[in-house]
């Protein structure tokens, strides 16, 4: 920084890409945090231009002391405690709004850029999915761009186009260095933790229990769940595509939870049928949940089995995750251990008479768990039963005498819940399985969306032929919820997004047509962002460093390496744009210059200011043996550079006299 | 070929910033494990590193030619003309052009086009008389991104003279204040004996010319006489009424300059030199040389 730049006003055109910038950032916060901060933001900026035209800014400092205040003020009496990303953010990003109306010189500006780029760094820390990381992108390129316009000291009609050139050429030259810091650059241990930051909250979508009423609000969530590779090519029907979440073993009526579990699941058993592969790229939700399709083989490191088969994950899951899990549709145990069946057989605390006459109309008639199935499943069939996604709430000690004899309507929870109590009553075993139903198959990517609609809830009943086994009373209630063509009907009729699942979704898009298909290709890349290079954290690296054989190499090492190759980098730059900005030589005069230095070298030293025809004059009278050649050497000289059109022979008969000029008589 | 000196490259206080955020960056990309922000943080990183090089050539290739400057006196100030030639290819921005120690006088160069050269003017206030040599050109700048600054020094040889600040009294001193003075004054009443003739100077009155001479083919000659020669003003440094040699150099350039504007003839004599009446350009200036490098 020199004394004269640090005066200087901002120009009109850096200003302007800063701006953009920071506007740029501004749909990455709409929505993570409170609404009024990044509207604060949005004012300041148009402000600041309004002003800027009239040459104004925010001078005294009163006022600036007082709206800082007011800044800090608003986002405690918004936040509560400091003790969250949001809160950080917030005040970080009102803060910025004040800064931007009171800068107005080179410091400011420098301050301004540093400011946007803490902000990308917070809009990553309250999400970071493909969105937001294109919104991040194009507010990098624009900070970069404001400072090459504001370091090139344009005039006031600076144009567009040579700084936005300028810049993305080093973002080019700096993506081989990226994609060395990125694949090799050692990551943080998580040693640290950085205190003030919360694990995020609860997210709508799944909850590790199942209480009817709450869940009509993520059954219109459009949110993404997950999404699933076959790696092996094997895609179950749609009707298979059962996603496990959790087991809840411990019911009350229409509310279930995991209770306490009758331990956890044997890694070994029968299996029979095909195992199907998936690779799962899951959604941060704060919570330990992960799911496979109907039934996990196994649990990939770092996850558990849960008891009833399902996958759960050590730590909680504050992060896209990556994992592979196989599946066996047809896997079952082969006996039933007396701890789950008393787990399974537990009794809701108050049940009605109704209820247990219902079941006992079933268990008279036949002994046989497979037949009491069959009837309890006519009955919901039969009896009038509505698949509704708002059946209203039902509440106390007679909700499932509600359920079953009086509103008969719900969605898929409500059945699981009800299925499940009359089955423990009928002395059946029984359990419920939460997870999602189907997904959305992607054609250009060939994988499977999961969505948060797609939640979905069904029973497990032991039986002693088949061990446990999957009975969906949604299915017999509302058919048409399961019943779709197959994925590879689909895949060739362009896709159109459809409810699957057990629950209806109220989507905004009209089926197929052009709007399906962006979304689609928009999902695709999102995808490839989110399994390809979120999950390359410390243990994606160490796979990676693992699979080519790197891993013995300590993190100093590793960063020694780094320096050295992008110095290299860096050097070969250097060294290729020095080539390219040389000007090309002039043949003919390297040639008349050795020509002079040979003659200096006998004794003819020409002067700087003496022209060609007198220096060969004094030559000529020096060494007059080599008159003649001199005069020829110098005539053919002011012949190339003087001569309308020389011809390219006189090159050649100077070069060579030139050549052979030695000074020297022969 | 001149000595080519490699620009030297520092980190400026933008740089600070810099290591902030990229600090920033680490920290919340390591204790979250976050990988969009260890993306950003290469991002950032590499960005800076590539723009070292684009720092360093900026400046290369950038030739300076200082041309002549003209004198100054002390307290005004001094012009530096020179041409900034970019010898090589490729457009050169944001360039900074001083003399060390001169930051003051700073003069920026947007951009100097391929093998193209822009013209700068340096001013700043000479300080003290004498001559001095302007040995260097600073050149800096710091494109593209301003973490870094690059300097680079071109090495000059122009030489410039700084004459005393005209000050004092600007009444010519009647008999040029001294004894010898007042006594060709009183010669100058006489006034037309023949003295001898001298070479013609455009602008002169043409009374005088020999034009017998002119007839026999001679130049033109004017022919001087002892009333012009009463009429020259001698100027000599110790016969100024004020105690300090500095002020004394002042009040004798006031009146050279004065001298000069009202067309007289004049004569300076300093202790270490003596200049012989005469009037003009060339003469006004030797004098003040005199002035400026007396000691």
């Amino acid at each position: 920084m020199t004394p004269a730049s640090t005066s200087i006003l901002i120009p009109r055109q850096p200003l302007l890409w800063l701006s953009a910038a920071l506007l740029c950032l501004v749909p990455t916060f709409l929505g993570n945090i409170v609404v009024w901060a990044p509207l604060v933001f949005l004012c300041s900026l148009l402000a600041k231009f309004w002003m800027d035209r009239r040459d104004r800014r925010l001078r005294s400092l009163p006022l600036k002391v007082a709206l800082s205040l007011a800044a800090i003020g608003g986002v405690f009496a918004t936040y509560g405690s400091p003790r969250s990303v949001e809160f950080g953010v917030t005040l970080l990003v009102t803060l910025a709004s004040l800064k931007i109306l009171e800068s107005h010189n080179a410091k400011d500006f420098h301050v301004l850029i540093m400011v946007g780029w803490v902000l990308c760094l917070c809009a990553f820390l309250l999400a970071e999915d493909f969105g937001v990381a294109l919104c991040v992108l194009a507010a990098f390129v624009l900070l970069v761009g404001a400072l090459v316009q504001f370091h090139r000291h344009s005039g006031p009609a600076g144009t567009l186009w040579p700084p936005l050139v300028t810049t993305l050429k080093l973002l080019l030259q700096a993506l081989p260095i990226v994609a060395l810091l990125f694949f090799f650059f050692p990551r943080g241990g998580g040693a640290m933790q950085l205190q003030f930051l919360g694990q995020p909250s609860d997210s709508v979508g799944f909850s590790g229990k199942l209480s009817p009423g709450s869940v009509s609000s993520i059954a219109s969530s459009d949110d993404l769940a997950f999404r699933a590779e076959f790696p092996d090519g094997t895609i179950p029907s749609p009707r298979n595509l059962y996603w496990r979440g959790a087991v809840l073993w411990h019911g009350d009526g229409l509310n279930w939870d995991v209770g306490s579990g009758p331990g956890h699941a044997q890694a070994n058993q029968r299996r029979s049928g095909i195992a199907i592969r998936q690779r799962i790229t899951i959604e941060p939700h704060g919570g330990r949940w992960l799911f496979a399709l109907d039934r996990p083989l196994n649990a990939p490191p770092g996850i558990t089995l849960g008891p009833g088969r399902y996958l759960q994950s050590v730590r909680p899951i504050s992060s896209i995750r990556r994992y592979e899990v196989l599946s066996a549709p047809e896997a079952s145990e082969s006996n039933l251990n007396p701890r789950e069946r008393t787990a399974s057989l537990r009794l809701p605390s108050a049940l009605s008479p109704d209820v247990r006459a219902l079941v006992h109309t079933w268990t008279a008639t036949t002994p046989e768990p497979r037949a009491i199935v069959t009837a309890a499943l006519e009955f919901f069939r039969t009896k009038g039963f509505v698949y509704s996604l708002s059946p209203g709430h039902y509440v106390g000690v007679d909700a499932l005498d509600e359920l079953l004899f009086r509103r008969k309507s719900g969605f898929c929870e409500h059945y699981a819940a009800g299925f499940a109590t009359l089955m423990r009553v009928a002395g059946i075993p029984s359990r419920i399985v939460v997870g999602y139903l189907g997904g959305e198959f992607n054609q250009y990517g060939n994988y499977l969306v999961v969505r948060q609609s797609d939640a979905h809830a069904w029973c497990e009943v032991w039986l002693p032929e088949s061990g446990w086994t999957r009975v969906d009373p949604t299915s017999v209630i509302a058919p048409e919820r399961l019943y779709l063509g197959s994925l590879r009907d689909m895949q060739t009729t362009s896709v159109q997004r459809q409810p699957i699942a057990g629950s209806a979704r109220t989507s905004s898009l009209p089926p197929g047509g052009v709007l399906s298909e962006v979304r689609q290709a928009w999902d695709t890349v999102s995808y490839a962002w989110d399994s390809r290079v979120l999950p390359f954290d410390l243990e994606g690296q160490r796979e990676f460093l693992m699979a080519s054989g790197l891993e013995t190499i300590s993190g100093m090492s590793q960063l020694l390496w780094i320096a050295a190759a992008a110095a290299f980098l860096l050097g070969a730059y250097t060294l290729v744009s020095l080539r390219r900005s040389r000007t090309p030589r002039d043949a003919v005069r390297q040639l008349y210059e050795t020509f002079c230095r040979k003659a200096s070298r006998v004794g003819a030293t020409r002067s700087v200011t003496e022209g060609p025809a007198d220096f060969a004059q004094r030559a000529c009278a020096l060494l007059p043996g080599e008159a003649a050649r001199i005069q020829r050497i110098v005539s053919s000289y002011i012949a190339l550079r003087y001569a309308p059109n020389p011809s390219r022979s006189i090159v050649q008969t100077f070069a060579a006299d030139v050549d052979a000029f030695t000074g020297r008589s022969t | 070929m001149k000595p080519r000196t490699l620009p030297l490259v520092y980190p400026t206080v933008v740089f600070g910033g810099l290591l902030f955020v990229l600090f920033a960056m680490w920290y919340a990309s390591a204790s979250q494990n976050n990988v969009a922000n260890y993306l950003l943080l290469f991002f950032t990183l590499a960005v800076f590193l590539v723009s070292i090089p684009h720092t360093l050539l900026n400046l290369n290739g950038l030739e300076v030619t200082v041309e002549s400057v003209k004198p100054a006196f002390a307290a005004k100030a001094v012009v530096v003309p020179m041409a900034v030639v970019n010898e090589s290819r490729h457009t050169r921005h944001g360039c900074l052009v001083t003399l060390p120690g001169r930051d003051e006088a700073g003069e920026l160069v947007n951009e100097i086009p391929g093998r193209k050269a822009v013209r700068v003017t340096l001013r700043f206030p000479a300080t003290a008389r004498g001559e001095y040599t302007l040995s260097e050109v600073q050149l800096h700048s710091s494109y593209p991104l301003g973490f870094l600054a690059a300097r680079r020094r071109v090495a000059t040889s122009q030489r410039y003279v700084v004459y005393p600040a005209p000050e004092g009294d600007a009444t010519l001193p009647v008999c040029g204040g001294n004894a010898l003075g007042a006594q060709l004054e009183s010669l100058a009443g006489e006034g037309d004996d023949y003295a001898g003739v001298r070479a013609y100077v455009p602008g002169e009155s043409q009374r005088h010319i020999d034009w017998k001479a002119v007839a026999r083919g001679q130049p033109l000659m004017t022919k001087q006489f002892t009333a012009e020669v009463d009429d020259v003003l001698r100027l000599d440094f110790d016969n100024v009424p004020l105690s300090n040699p500095e002020q004394r150099l002042s009040q004798l350039a006031l009146w050279v300059i004065e001298a000069e504007r009202a067309g007289r003839q004049y004569s300076l004599r300093l202790p270490s030199a003596e200049i012989p009446a005469a009037s003009g350009d060339a003469h006004y200036h030797r004098c003040l040389y005199a002035l400026a490098l007396f000691r």
